[in-house]
């Protein structure tokens, strides 16, 4: 009797056996002997670029993969991955092949982005939202006209713009939120519709972020930030789903800093619903992590700074980098406590500082694979990409490794090889590219949108960062423009990856919508 | 304690919650009544059985899957818990491929859901980042389409 399949506890027995080993040899089961229904829990462990590898195998594989639940799964965890509610997809109406088509738009982007032709991509449909809304809207929603638009916001996923407008006659000292639903990018001419709509009674309101509830998939949540004259608030509205859309202001928060030249930063810390403001008053830099449900809260104020300007914030669960020049300061993510008018600002110490490899002025960092599906498990290390003009250098954020200690952080940026040469930037474009706003991961390539508003452009970069036999590291740079329709001027811009979307918010307050 | 026989005729004795991790058994045992009969689990043999029963033996007091299908629980923690894999669970699929398939048959065939899933996922982690060429070599796979057929479904799928 063998005793390696058998477990040390003694809650089971073999009682009695005319077993011999050889007595049974089944034939050799292989994978293709497996019956449909297994192939399909085995396809929603894998994302769409494996499930294209596994169709072509053989007929039976084929097969698996043309199942409609197969999709839905799939579509599941890219909603899951990148933190989007999982309701932006209406699986039940769409079909097998469009649940297919949408888990692989991002594919055909990257794909788009490759194989231009021109020097720029061209897209096969340009919508303008609509300033006046159309008559069913209209009594259902209440409101007639859209106003100007000040700032929008689309959320993770693609499908759902929010925009702030505003209208002097219509709606004086008021802002206008309405979310949008911009479609699938499945068919041409769907209608633009205005879901939900909701009268804010304050001036001067901005947009800073629209994101899904990570426990809800009926809930998500807009910040928005009200520059007044004594003051600075913070707004959460709350956006429920179902049964009806419908928009409420959940809860505010107060910032004691008015100063019209601090750019405020909003980050919220990934998978909770703890936002965090920074900014930088007097040379010293401010934090506060706020969780606006529990009303709970953490001010500190970090270590003098100078350049804050070109700094970059990371939050993480655990901790916040705080990035500038080529110091990374770590902090830990102090513990909130219920907010009430003695909280206090608390100064605290960087837990650990960093020197990043480049040592010039405008060095700037970006988060290089936080929402990455490729690395699912959230105690993976994630990436900083350190930048200058003229290098790359490649900083793992690792777990410290060191027991949870008071006053260290979990996540510590550390050199992948001390050795390793920087990676030298010979195309210009790359550090235009990496200096716009790292947007997101198409399968396998990292996506990057410029910011830059008089040539937006969408560039391709292989994600996997890995030295040849030489040791070179090939950044597989492409990069091709987005253009603004002939006249448009871009005040503010979004792009979404998962849908090929990009809007364009003209200084004029419309919105363009360009599906590629 | 429950007793079932495997289908190369060898006896366990099991606890009954242990027992009951396979829906089937559990469903068998709900027909019979209490009863010391031994209970014949005719598509699975003792080699297999003793995996099965290992897991089940660790997983014991895991709280039981939920119906997940339409539910409310955060996608996030469904994500995480279909990810997260841990090191014993690791070692344990650590096995040939006749095995793996031969284990998921058995999970399949008992309806121990844990199982089933977690061995899927093993399956997975040995496709990820292959080549269609590359899974057709690690499985031992025939590929059986006409050249027409492959040539329209690679037409169809061009990667980018």
């Amino acid at each position: 009797m063998s005793s390696s399949g058998l477990p040390v506890a003694t809650v089971s027995f073999i009682l009695s056996s005319d077993h011999t080993d050889e007595s049974i040899s089944n034939p050799e089961i292989t994978l293709d002997m497996l019956p449909l229904d297994v192939h399909i829990l085995i396809l929603a462990h894998l994302p769409p670029r494996d499930i294209i590898a596994y169709r072509q195998v053989c007929r039976l594989f084929l097969r698996a993969t043309q199942m409609k639940c197969v999709w839905m799964a799939a579509l599941r965890r890219i909603a899951a991955t990148q933190l989007f509610t999982e309701l932006t997809y209406p699986m039940k109406r769409l079909t097998a092949k469009h649940l297919e088509r949408l888990a692989r738009l991002p594919r055909r982007l990257a794909k788009l982005i490759k194989h231009r032709n021109e020097e720029f991509i061209e897209p096969h449909e340009i919508r303008v939202l609509p300033a006046c809304l159309i008559e069913a809207d209209q009594s259902r929603l209440g409101i007639y006209t859209s106003g100007v638009v000040d700032s929008m916001y689309l959320a993770p996923g693609g499908r759902f713009l929010m925009t702030l407008s505003s209208d002097d006659v219509e709606f004086p000292d008021s802002t206008l939120f309405t979310m949008w639903d911009l479609g699938l990018n499945l068919q041409k001419g769907r209608p633009l519709l205005a879901l939900a709509r909701y009268l804010e009674r304050m001036d001067e309101l901005r947009l800073q972020l629209f994101f899904s509830d990570p426990e809800k998939i009926d809930t998500m949540w807009t910040i928005s930030l009200e520059r007044g004259l004594a003051s600075t608030r913070i707004l959460v509205h709350k956006v429920t789903l179902l049964p009806q859309i419908r928009i409420s202001l959940f809860s505010w928060h107060e910032v004691p800093c008015s100063d019209p030249k601090t750019r405020f930063h909003v980050s919220l810390v990934p998978k909770t619903r703890n936002v965090v403001l920074s900014y930088n008053n007097n040379g010293k830099s401010y934090f506060r992590v706020w969780d606006f449900v529990q009303n709970q809260a953490a001010l500190f104020v970090g270590l003098t700074s100078t350049g804050f300007e070109e700094s970059s914030v990371f939050v993480y669960t655990d901790c916040i980098l705080y990035a500038f020049e080529h110091r990374i300061m770590v902090y830990n993510l102090p513990q909130l406590q219920p907010l009430s008018r003695d909280t206090r600002l608390k100064e605290i110490r960087p837990a650990l500082t960093v020197i990043s490899p480049l040592e010039s002025q405008n060095c700037f960092y970006v988060d290089y694979d936080r929402f990455s599906p490729l690395i699912p498990h959230l105690h993976s290390p994630t990436r900083l990409l350190a930048i200058d003009a003229f290098h790359l250098a490649i900083l793992e954020v690792a777990e410290s490794g060191l027991p949870k200690k008071k006053n260290f952080p979990n996540k510590v940026p550390i050199l992948d090889d001390e050795d390793r040469d920087l990676v030298p930037i010979t195309d210009a474009r790359i550090f235009a590219a990496l200096r716009g706003v790292y947007m997101d991961i198409c399968d396998d390539k990292l996506f990057f949108l410029s910011l830059d508003h008089s040539s937006p452009s969408a560039s391709l970069m292989d994600s996997k960062l890995k030295p040849d036999k030489d040791g070179k590291i090939d950044l597989g740079f492409v990069s091709t423009e987005l253009r603004p329709p002939p006249g448009v001027a871009i005040a503010s811009q979004t792009f979404s990856p998962l849908l090929c979307r990009h809007c364009i918010l003209t200084p004029e307050g419309a919105v363009y919508i360009l599906n590629y | 304690m429950v007793i079932l026989i495997t289908s190369d005729n060898v006896k366990y004795v099991v606890e009954k919650d242990v027992a009951e991790l396979s829906v089937l058994v559990k469903n068998m045992l709900e027909d019979i009544g209490p009863s010391d009969e031994p209970i014949p689990l005719h598509n699975v043999t003792s080699t297999v059985f003793n995996k099965v029963l290992e897991y089940c033996i660790y997983h014991r007091n895991d709280p039981p899957p939920s119906d997940d299908d339409e539910g409310c629980a955060s996608p996030l923690h469904k994500y995480l818990a279909s990810h997260i894999c841990s090191e014993w669970d690791q070692r344990f699929f650590d096995v040939d491929q006749a095995l793996l398939f031969d284990i998921i048959l058995a999970a399949n065939y008992l309806d121990i859901k844990t199982l089933l899933d977690d061995a899927c996922k093993a399956v997975a982690h040995l496709i990820q980042g292959k080549s269609t060429e590359e899974i057709r070599g690690i499985f031992n796979i025939v590929n059986d389409f006409t050249p027409e057929e492959e040539a329209r479904v690679k037409k169809e799928n061009v990667s980018s």
